[in-house]
């Protein structure tokens, strides 16, 4: 078994866990248990739940290295994209820029 | 003045008078044909890009309430577990989880910026495949030989076939712009098509963790509001609460939060679909729009989440 494969199966069994502790099952069959039984299970459910938020902090910080790993090739893709925009703003730009310099030099034209 | 000279030339005059004419009006057409093509494709990196920028919104929608759940999930812990711990249990207990759950805020802030740089690529595709730019710089172009024709009446009675040369040559330049808009399209999904791949399947990833994260936060609060105002008091000897079976009807309909991070977890895989038929020139096999619905509807749904029962 991978690290990957162990991390995810103790993830799920730690969750399958934290779900029975929060059910009304397990809670009715508190019902009239000593108060060092409760108490012992009160405690067993903070520790169930937090090494569920560790290990989904640990599966999530992955995640998220892996992306931030990938966002050199959006932010390359980005800026290509925009250039190619960017050009054609630049060829209609100059095209303006030639009409007025024609209709100027008409006006030069025409007086001469 | 050079230019006006070069506009004089035997090209243009020497088109008309040798009967060159019908070849350039197939080249017209064929152009037309191609163009036409190319309008499709163009339309398809259109539609790709608003599903893109729908999914990437509904990310941020959906990290964003998987924090608050998160945080949800674990002060009803945190309550029902107080009354068994020591003074000294509950100080270590609540500054350890409030570390990891701001180590988790931390993390769900870096997907959240993760989302905004995606949504920020699909629309800046967006814009390229939308841009308007062949019809006003095919219009430009015309505006340019319309001034030259003002400087030489011989520019301005040209004709292409039966067309004026202004509006021929206008013609011609949309659609050679169009193409240069759907060629730089395609260049971008050849240089950064596997950056894209890569990025929905690590998509996928993130949604199925997240989605389960939530699931379980989600399932424990409604599990716990059950046992709380519903089961227990119920199984106890103690009068029922008013609004007993008001609290029971919100409970057992309540599942319907949970379907909807179900359906967050599909989303990148659908734009993963959509992706690929996408690269494979197939995408008008995908419907579009309904997927961009779906999408949209997943965030509808997120949102509804925060009506969920909260009472510890």
């Amino acid at each position: 078994m991978t690290d990957f494969e162990i991390s995810t199966q103790t993830l799920d069994q730690l969750r399958e866990t934290f779900l029975k502790m929060t059910s009304p099952e397990w809670d009715l069959a508190l019902i009239g248990k000593s108060e060092e039984v409760v108490n012992g299970a009160a405690m067993a459910l903070l520790l169930v739940q937090r090494a569920r938020l560790r290990l989904e902090n640990a599966e999530l910080t992955e995640i998220r290295d892996k992306l931030v790993d990938n966002e050199k090739g959006l932010e390359e893709g980005r800026t290509e994209v925009n250039k190619a925009l960017d050009r054609l703003d630049q060829i209609e730009g100059a095209l303006n820029a030639i009409t007025s310099f024609l209709a100027i030099v008409g006006r030069v034209i025409s007086l001469a | 003045m050079r230019f006006i000279r070069a506009c004089k030339s035997e090209v243009l005059n020497g088109w008309v008078a040798t009967g060159r004419v019908p070849a350039v009006c197939i080249l017209f057409a064929s152009c037309l044909v191609l163009s036409s093509c190319a309008a499709v494709r163009t339309n398809h990196f259109k539609q790709f890009s608003q599903a893109g920028v729908a999914y990437s919104n509904a990310v941020t929608v959906l990290v964003e309430e998987s924090g608050s759940t998160a945080i949800d999930a674990d002060s009803m812990v945190l309550v029902k577990t107080r009354p068994g711990l020591s003074v000294a249990d509950r100080s270590e207990a609540i500054l350890e989880h409030n570390r990891l759950l701001r180590e988790r805020l931390a993390i769900l802030g870096d997907l959240k910026r993760h989302a905004r740089l995606l949504g920020s690529y699909f629309e800046a595709l967006g814009a390229l495949a939308e841009s308007d730019k062949p019809s006003q710089i095919g219009a430009a172009t015309e505006g340019v030989v319309q001034a030259l024709g003002k400087l030489h009446p011989s520019i301005q009675s040209a004709k292409i076939g039966n067309a004026p040369v202004a509006d021929f040559v206008g013609g011609i330049t949309k659609i050679v712009v169009a193409h240069f808009k759907a060629a730089a399209l395609e260049d971008e999904l050849k240089k950064h098509g596997q950056t894209i791949e890569r990025e929905l399947e690590l998509q996928q990833g993130a949604l199925r963790a997240l989605a389960q994260q939530m699931r379980t936060d989600l399932q424990a609060q409604i599990q716990q509001h059950e046992s709380t105002e519903v089961v227990v008091p119920f199984a106890r000897d103690a009068p029922l609460p008013g609004g007993w079976a008001d609290d029971r009807k919100g409970i057992l309909r309540s599942q319907m939060s949970l379907a909807s991070v179900d359906a967050a977890a599909d989303a990148a895989t659908k734009l993963k679909i959509a992706f690929v038929a996408l690269t494979e020139g197939q995408l008008q096999l995908v419907d579009v729009p309904t997927l961009v619905a779906e999408i949209n509807a997943i965030v509808t749904l997120i949102e509804s989440v925060q009506g969920k029962p909260s009472k510890p």
